[in-house]
């Protein structure tokens, strides 16, 4: 068996990149709730004395030997929580990536230098790294949303989503299985590397929650035979966590058991783990399990869909619906073409019509993603707003085949024509099914 | 153009995106050099100021916890406890500071300590009205890890006004 082939079919499956997607999705709330509420204190850092400041390793090489300004941090603060929000939407995904990871690593690596090093955070800036060379933006983004509306053209089928595998969404997976693994091991490796086997026993974690003073800490302090059989277990799961990387209920069982180590770790000796925690998604099939969260909320909400009624002349209309399609995760719209010279998009809901603006706030309603949008949506002045443009839109769009406003814009696709048969639609993470009615139109 | 039937949605395909040779080898190969360099990394311990993937927290076992208890006496004759947030830093920091530039766990001095101290000291009066300072002094507060909950105190270091 060639090594190299072996190596290469380790590291580069093409898996879904609906998989890394969800990653990222996890990965980017994480960093950007962490950088904006959790750990914004960082920021107050360049006002600490010179003298505390001793820059890691990793800073040095960087040419980070003194502490940045107040302007600066403050600066580079601001650009890294809007490229970690631009990374969250997918937005420009690989650019804010590309440029969040190296801000991360620097925000996290300052505070270090004021202190001993922790290793908890490494893993999400490893997964901002990998997920910038690979196409995590290619689903579940904006970007992901404007790639499938220019494939939008009038007259024929609404795209469907891209339904990608990809082998460096497989790399990226497996450099983070990797780390998780390595981190732990080594944990354990420098414990008995240091200390002997005798560590197990030793008093290194009374010790540890002593200094670490918390309330629950003390207390179990006083009874020093538990502390140690947690020792015992804790090294025991440690060296033993290459398990994790075969598939089935072992797995589960030590990613629970893991969790609870680390809960076990933040109750009594105030050490949060959590950045290395989110690395355990990486060990499971996160589009399955995304799919089966969107059909059970759809279930949940037992609404029937929006039925959305559209120019399919019109190849502004047809983005729109396809834009609409592509943020509907829980098959809350079903989308189909109007008679020709339909005036507005309609959107019908419990017997009830909605036209033009009318018709893009019901779809609102039903869309989650686009909740946060919807109460603006009905301020007057907005409203007044939204109903001319719709109206000044609709009564400028071309029902030529164009893809734009006005009379010349025209867009064609080679190979992309009428599909001729009714079917359904499927939109990924349990997308809606919307079957047609059969109908004529010249 | 007559269309009869139109579907909404054309079906989902799965399609395998494909990459070059040259760039799969070079992945593989900085794949390679990145899991050798990290697991290096760890294997050495080199893990203090390289932040590797890896958390050897608590490896060495002494017999007691040590923290530091830092106090100011101004001139007026009362002594004030200096607190990590005097600094800015953390709790954390604070005694990593100190390990780093005062005195070890094990009692050992570093070179300078009590100008160390001295410093500590002007960082606090600078943040509470700039009174004289008489003296600042550092002892250990060290915890048995029997279970039992006594606490020694331990003066290690001291820096005093000359006038």
């Amino acid at each position: 068996m060639n090594p190299i082939a072996v190596w290469q079919r380790y590291w580069f499956p093409a898996v879904p990149v609906r998989r890394i997607a969800v990653y990222r999705l996890v990965i980017a709330a994480f960093a950007f709730i962490d950088v904006t509420v959790v750990s914004g204190f960082i920021s107050r850092y360049s006002h600490v004395s010179q003298e505390f400041y001793k820059p890691l390793y990793i800073l040095r090489i960087m040419g980070h030997h003194f502490q940045v300004s107040p302007a600066v941090t403050t600066a580079l603060h601001i650009v890294l929580a809007i490229t970690l929000a631009m990374a969250l939407i997918g937005l420009y995904t690989r650019v804010a990536l590309i440029i969040s990871a190296p801000l991360y690593l620097w925000w996290f690596a300052t505070y270090y230098s004021y202190g001993a090093v922790q290793h908890g955070r490494i893993i999400v800036v490893i997964s901002l790294v990998v997920l910038a060379i690979a196409p995590a933006g290619r689903a579940l983004s904006v970007d992901a949303i404007r790639l499938r509306s220019r494939r939008a053209v009038a007259g024929a089928a609404l795209p469907a989503p891209l339904n990608e595998t990809d082998p460096l969404a497989g790399w990226s997976m497996r450099v983070i299985m990797i780390l998780v693994v390595a981190a732990y091991t080594l944990a354990a490796y420098a414990k008995v590397h240091t200390s002997g086997l005798g560590w197990a026993t030793s008093g290194a974690l009374q010790r540890l929650i002593i200094e670490k003073h918390t309330p629950a800490g003390m207390w179990l302090s006083h009874y020093p035979e538990i502390v140690k059989l947690m020792q015992v277990l804790t090294l025991i799961m440690e060296g033993t966590t290459a398990i994790v990387l075969f598939r089935g209920r072992i797995r589960d069982l030590y990613f629970l058991s893991l969790a609870m180590f680390h809960v076990g770790t933040l109750v009594l000796t105030n050490i949060n783990f959590l950045g290395l925690m989110v690395g355990y998604l990486a060990f499971y099939d996160l589009e399955v399990g995304a799919a089966r969260i969107s059909a059970f909320a759809g279930r949940l909400s037992r609404a029937k869909p929006v039925d959305v009624i559209y120019d399919s002349d019109c190849g502004l209309c047809v983005r729109a619906v396809t834009v609409l399609k592509s943020l509907d995760w829980f098959g809350a719209i079903s989308a189909r073409p109007g008679p020709a010279g339909i005036p507005a998009m309609r959107a019908i809901y419990r017997g009830h019509v909605s036209e033009g603006y009318d018709a893009f706030r019901q779809v609102a309603r039903v869309v989650p993603v686009l909740w946060l949008a919807l109460p603006f949506a009905y301020l007057p002045p907005v409203a007044a707003l939204g109903h001319r443009a719709y109206a000044w839109v609709a009564a400028h769009r071309s029902t030529s085949g164009a893809c734009g406003v006005g009379p010349d814009a025209a867009c064609t696709v080679p190979g992309h024509d009428h599909a001729a048969v009714g079917g359904s639609v499927d939109d990924g993470l349990g997308g809606s099914n919307a079957t047609i009615a059969g109908r004529d139109r010249a | 153009m007559t269309v009869t039937d139109t579907q909404t949605s054309s079906p989902a395909v799965v399609v395998e995106r494909k990459y070059p040779r040259w760039l799969m080898a070079a992945m593989a190969v900085c794949t390679a050099i990145f899991v050798v360099s990290q697991l290096g990394v760890g294997l050495t311990l080199r893990t203090l100021t390289y932040p590797v993937v890896a958390f050897p927290m608590f490896a060495d076992a002494p017999k007691v916890e040590i923290d530091p208890d830092i106090n100011a006496v101004t001139a007026d004759g009362v002594t004030h406890h200096l607190m990590w947030s005097d600094f800015g830093l953390t709790h954390d920091q604070l005694n990593f500071y100190v390990n780093r530039k005062i005195a070890l766990n094990n009692h050992e001095l570093r070179m300078g300590a009590p100008e160390k101290l001295k410093f500590l000291g002007e960082q606090w009066a600078a943040k509470h009205g700039n009174p004289t300072l008489k003296s600042v002094s550092l002892s250990f507060d060290e915890h048995a890890l029997d279970g039992s909950g006594v606490v020694t105190k331990v003066p290690i270091v001291s820096w005093t006004a000359t006038s």
